[in-house]
This record gives structure tokens, C-alpha cells and sequence, in this order.
């Protein structure tokens, strides 16, 4: 690919060159610069009126400068991109990242398809519609989501069950919060909305519009929407998580600790998982963001809001049960206790 | 100092200048520069050019601080006037949170080692009747020395400084109780006196109690709740091995929590204020002391234990109400009297 050259300056920069590179006389500096650039496809920010001085010393104070001059010259992408590897990630080096990314899309897909949603105009759910939506739900985020958390890890069927139970709960309590992107209303998987300043819309029946217990429930279970909302305006929302820690929390919420009926064994998988992701977050978060340890720190955070979100609600169970008010407290309840 | 003069050009590099810095006009960029170099004190190396770099961009004048320096004195800048003005940013830094969190926690080691005698006291193990007369007056202690500590550093009302000492005390013990039993293989107390918690039969034992069935059956009840709670805090404390200064740092995320019943609107803003300085300063000491490895992994195994806490916490509740269902007499948690408190706000 090298020609030998006659000591020619470089034409971007006038140092020594020894050889072509890329298809112009340049020295092997301004050649791995413009490799660089090619290869990263990073945008080239634009600071000056296009005709900076590109000398031995200054060549590096303008980016744009310089690559428009390899360009000028006669350097060539297609050279670049010749030497590249063609597969540079193979299949055994997938990350848990894309593969979240990958079964995340098929359970979104499969909710287009069953709840309609791309016709479906949003409306009020009431809890009735509620409890038959996450009967649903439940499943396709079993046959979706949660069959790519049991093939990654190697774990007996019956220890599947219990992270799987314990997994449903928190993963849809951290999405419901997740879709509503800071608005005050909780978006659920079907598109329908839960309003908790319209709570009345939830404890209404579903033909008739009035309900004595369900009225009864609202003023016995308000104060758990109110204070769970609350958790959610103060520590979820704001860190506006994007979808890839969002996954990773997810990710987190499955290979959980501190779960009755988990094994010994098991108990050591979830952990090496949850090392291997947090790995994986971190690494994310530097390439992301300026202050990467403070946003993983709230990120991290956010598990410990949700704890607190799911603690809330079996104390409204509980309450619930007292007051014989089945039916009418959060569906979710029922799945914390099967 | 400065005199606004609109839409002038800066003497120095051409770009719009802003006003008259240290006596010439000036864009903020070269004040900032001329700034810099005469605090800094040290000459400028030479080396590079002949003293001639053309200047006349923002981004031609970042490459030779020499003609930079020089071209700011020519058109009039004066070292005495920034010298004048350092004499004024002699503001005391900001005290750390962290370190007077730690003279707090001190303090409270202190007290215990006078309280339960700790100097020449041979540990040994205990039973739940000595534990919870221990734990009772552990309490207080924590509410005089250390509780108090993060309610004099809020600025909110006294009444919810109250509140959220109130919801404070079971989890820092949860937390400290961990901590301190790290390196071993018991839960330890505040007087070095440890419990097995592979064997609490032996604990709930009373020997004055004639029919030994009674603390069988309590043991066998709470077991799963006691190796649930090892699981959850215990263990995951062991692994992740917190130093002081970590352990504080969770403490004082545990005190300016969120999601409290009774906690005002102004409270939670405040907390959340204070949590971020928390965070930003446990992050500047990971970065200077933790070379183990990623920092940033290390930030997230940290507060990664909060989790860890508000589970156990959650076990305790559930403990709690099972007292309700069956007769536990005395052998009751002592926690959960605060517990009581909390929950039932």
C-alpha cells in the first residue's frame, strides 16, 4: 500500500514524509489522524473561517482545518476503510447490552401486536382493564424478556421461577415510570394511562361509572399512589434514564439478591451476573457522559427508589387485606405474593 | 474595575471585547489567560517561536502563551491589578461533609467504649435478653451523638428533623451493625459480644425458662427472616468490604432519604441537595484513594448497598408483623418499636 517517496513534505502540515499514505504524499502523523477520523465517524466540530496555519506545532489546534486538507490533498476513505476489519465484534463477544436491546424489542413488538397500540387511542384504565392488561402482560414479558435472562445464566428451572416471579413486579413497576419520561401520568404497556391526581378514573366500574367500594378503595389506598408518585417525581424521573440503563437496570432487577426460596448456587450466579453487568454500565457511562461516577452513582440510586416503590405497596396490601377491599389495590399485589 | 464598552474589539486577539480587564480592552478569554499567568507566578517558555505568532482568532491565540502574555502587557494590562484582587478570594473552602460526619461517628465510638466498657471486656456470646437490653441503650446513644450530627448540618424545621432522625435509627443500625461485623464470621455488637446466626436456637434460649420449646419454636419461625436478612445485607457488606469513609457516606444517604411519610415538600428538596453533595464527595475519594481497580465500579458497588439496607429494612417489617400473628413475649426485635413509630405515621 506504501510507496517510497524522495523526501517530500508533508501536504498537510509540511513535516518530513517518507512515503503515500492513503493516496497523497503525508507524514505518518497527518495519515493517522485522517484514519481516525474516518473510523470513528465522529463529527468534526467546525471553530474557525477555514484557514488555520497547519504547522509542525499547531496541526492539532484545528481538526476541521486539518481534515479538509487530507481531503484536498487526495487522500481517500476508501483506503481507510479497506484496512478496517469488516467483523470487528463476533457473535461470542455479544454484549449483555445488545442482547437486552435485542429481546427488549421483541416484547415491544409483540405488544404492537397484541394490544394494537399503533390504532389504540390512549384512555384512563380502570382497574378492572388493569388486572386483564398485566394477565397478559406477564406473559409476554415471560416468553420475551425473561427467556433472555434464563439463557444467558445456567440455573435449575425451579430457580428461574422464583427470579422470574420476583423479576415481574419490579420490572413493570421501573417501566410503567420509565415511559412516562417525567409526565406526571404512568404509561402502561398497552398505552393506556394512570393519572394518579384522577385516581376516581381507576376505582370506577366499568359499566355503571359508580362504585361504593370502589370509592371506599380510593380513599383507603390514595395516600400509597400518592407517596409512591412522589418517590417516583423525586428520584426516577429526574434522572431521565435512557434506554440502554434502563435495560441494565432491568438486567440488575433480575439477577437479584436477598430472595426467599433462592439457592446457594443461584444466589452466586445472580452475583457474577451483576458484577459483569455493573461492568458493563460503567463502561457505558464513560463513553456517555462527562461525570460518568456520578451518573452511575444515580443510576445506581434508582434501584433503591424502587425498593422503596414495591415496600409501599405491600404495606397497601396489607392494609387491603385488613380492609377486605380485595380486588381493588394493585394488581401488581396479587404477583408479590403467588 | 471593569467598564462596560459595547461592541468593541479586543486589543489582544480581535474577538468582541466586553470591557476594560486589569486596565486594557479585552476580551473575558484574555483577561481570564492574563489572569492565570501572573497568579501562576512562573515564565512562560520561549522556545517555540521568534516572538511574532499571529493572534488574531480564538483559536490562533491558544498556541503561544508567550506573544499572548506579551501582547497583554503591550496593550496595557497590569500585573498589579490582578495582584490586587487575589488578595481579596481568601474565602475559607468549603467544609466537608464528610469530615464532620466522621468526628460524629467518632464521638458515638467513644461513648460506647465508656458506656459498655469495652477496654479489657472479653466478647463472648450472647442471648437475646442481654442483646436487647444492649441494643435498647445503643439507641440512644446513636440519637445523642450521631443522629444529631445530621440534623444540626439540615437546614428544615425542627419537626422534620425529627421525623427523619425517627426514620433514620433502624437502618443505621441495620447498616453499622453490618459494617462492624465485616471481618468476622458472628454478628458483632456495639460491645464486641457476637450472636451466631447459623445457630439462633442457642440465642433465644432463656435459661430461666423451664420448657426449652418455647425458644425452639420462635427460632425456628424467624430463621428464614434471619438468613434472608444475612443474605441481604450481611453478605453483600462482606463482598463490597466498605471503608470508614464509604460507610459514612451511606449513613448519610440513609439520613437524607426520600419517600418518607411526613416529609415535606422543602425537606425533600433539601435532602436532595445535600444527597448530591454526598455523592460528589464520595466520588472525589474514590478517585483519590481507591486504586483497586475502576473507580467508577466502585461508586456503583457503594451505592449499590443502599439497596441492600432498604431490603432489610423491608424484612424487618415483615418480621414485625409476624409478632402480631404469633406470641413472640420478649423475645420480640427492640427495633421494631421504632419501626412502630414510623410506620404507623
Amino acid at each position: 500500500m506504501s510507496k517510497k517517496s524522495e523526501n517530500q513534505p508533508c501536504m498537510v502540515c509540511g513535516e518530513i514524509s517518507y512515503s503515500i499514505r492513503f493516496g497523497a504524499v503525508s507524514c505518518r502523523a497527518c495519515a493517522e489522524f485522517f484514519r481516525r477520523k474516518i473510523v470513528s465517524k465522529a463529527r468534526i466540530p467546525k471553530r474557525c473561517n477555514g484557514a488555520c496555519d497547519l504547522g509542525k506545532y499547531h496541526r492539532k489546534t484545528c481538526q476541521s482545518c486539518r481534515f479538509q486538507k487530507c481531503l484536498k490533498i487526495g487522500m481517500l476513505e476508501k483506503v481507510v476503510a479497506s484496512r478496517t476489519p469488516v467483523n470487528r465484534r463476533s457473535e461470542n463477544n455479544q454484549t449483555i447490552l445488545s442482547g437486552l436491546e435485542k429481546a427488549y424489542d421483541k416484547l415491544e413488538n409483540s405488544r404492537d401486536n397484541v394490544f394494537d397500540r399503533k390504532n389504540k387511542i390512549p384512555k384512563y384504565c380502570n382497574h378492572q382493564e388493569l388486572d386483564d392488561m398485566f394477565e397478559i402482560d406477564i406473559k409476554l414479558i415471560s416468553t420475551h424478556f425473561i427467556q433472555f435472562f434464563e439463557s444467558k445464566s445456567s440455573l435449575e428451572n425451579n430457580q428461574n421461577k422464583v427470579l422470574s416471579t420476583h423479576f415481574i413486579i419490579r420490572f413493570s413497576l421501573l417501566e410503567v415510570a420509565f415511559r412516562a419520561f417525567g409526565k406526571p401520568t404512568y404509561i402502561l404497556p398497552n398505552n393506556d394511562i394512570i393519572d394518579v391526581s384522577k385516581l376516581d378514573k381507576v376505582y370506577q366500574h366499568l359499566e355503571t361509572g359508580e362504585d361504593e367500594r370502589g370509592k371506599n378503595s380510593q380513599v383507603i389506598l390514595q395516600r400509597f399512589w400518592q407517596m409512591n408518585e412522589k418517590t417516583m417525581k423525586t428520584e426516577v424521573f429526574p434522572v431521565n434514564l435512557d434506554q440502554s440503563e434502563f435495560l441494565f437496570l432491568c438486567a440488575l432487577i433480575y439477577w437479584d439478591f436477598g430472595i426467599e426460596n433462592q439457592s446457594e448456587k443461584c444466589l452466586e450466579e445472580c452475583q457474577r451476573m451483576r458484577t459483569q453487568v455493573l461492568k458493563e454500565l460503567t463502561e457505558y457511562e464513560k463513553s456517555n457522559y462527562p461525570e460518568n461516577e456520578l451518573r452511575v452513582a444515580q443510576v445506581i440510586g434508582i434501584l433503591q427508589a424502587l425498593q422503596k416503590t414495591l415496600d409501599v405497596i405491600q404495606h397497601s396490601g396489607y392494609i387491603s387485606n385488613v380492609y377486605n377491599l380485595k380486588g381493588k389495590q394493585c394488581p401488581l399485589y396479587e404477583a408479590t405474593n403467588e | 474595575m471593569e467598564i462596560p464598552t459595547p461592541h468593541q474589539i479586543c486589543r489582544v486577539c480581535g474577538e468582541c471585547a466586553d470591557a476594560v480587564h486589569f486596565g486594557a480592552l479585552s476580551c473575558r478569554a484574555c483577561a481570564a489567560f492574563f489572569r492565570r499567568k501572573v497568579a501562576a507566578g512562573k515564565p512562560l517558555s520561549s522556545s517555540r517561536c521568534s516572538g511574532s505568532c499571529k493572534l488574531e482568532n480564538q483559536v490562533l491565540r491558544r498556541l503561544c502563551a508567550k506573544c499572548r502574555y506579551e501582547k497583554c502587557v503591550q496593550v496595557g494590562m497590569r500585573t498589579s491589578a490582578v495582584l490586587s484582587r487575589l488578595a481579596v478570594k481568601s474565602e475559607p473552602e468549603f467544609e466537608s461533609l464528610l469530615d464532620q460526619i466522621k468526628l460524629a461517628y467518632e464521638r458515638l465510638q467513644m461513648a460506647r467504649k465508656e458506656a459498655f466498657h469495652t477496654e479489657g471486656h472479653i466478647p463472648k456470646m450472647i442471648k437475646y435478653q442481654e442483646m436487647h437490653k444492649m441494643c435498647s441503650f445503643d439507641l440512644q446513644l446513636v440519637s445523642q451523638h450521631f443522629t444529631s450530627i445530621f440534623q444540626s448540618l439540615t437546614p428544615i424545621s425542627e419537626a422534620q428533623k425529627v421525623t427523619l432522625g425517627e426514620y433514620f435509627t433502624v437502618p443505621f443500625v441495620l447498616l453499622d451493625g453490618s459494617y462492624r461485623s465485616v471481618e468476622s464470621d458472628y454478628i458483632v455488637f456495639p460491645n464486641g459480644d457476637y450472636v451466631d446466626a447459623q445457630n439462633i436456637d442457642a440465642f433465644y434460649q432463656n435459661p430461666d425458662e423451664k420448657d426449652e420449646s418455647i425458644g425452639s419454636s420462635v427460632a425456628s419461625i424467624l430463621e428464614p427472616y434471619w438468613r434472608l436478612h444475612h443474605q441481604t445485607l450481611w453478605e453483600q457488606m462482606k463482598k463490597v468490604k466498605p471503608s470508614l469513609i464509604e460507610f459514612l457516606v451511606l449513613s448519610a444517604f440513609i439520613f437524607w432519604d426520600f419517600g418518607l411519610q411526613g416529609q415535606s415538600e422543602e425537606c425533600i428538596k433539601v435532602c436532595n441537595q445535600l444527597r448530591a453533595r454526598v455523592n460528589a464527595e464520595l466520588s472525589t475519594y474514590e478517585k483519590t484513594f481507591y486504586t483497586a481497580g475502576d473507580y467508577s465500579l466502585r461508586v456503583a458497588e457503594v451505592v449499590y448497598l443502599l439497596q441492600s439496607v432498604q431490603k432489610s429494612l423491608a424484612i424487618m417489617h415483615s418480621c414485625k408483623t409476624l409478632g402480631y400473628v404469633f406470641d413472640f413475649r420478649d423475645r420480640t426485635c427492640p427495633l421494631n418499636d421504632n419501626l412502630e413509630k414510623t410506620h404507623s405515621k
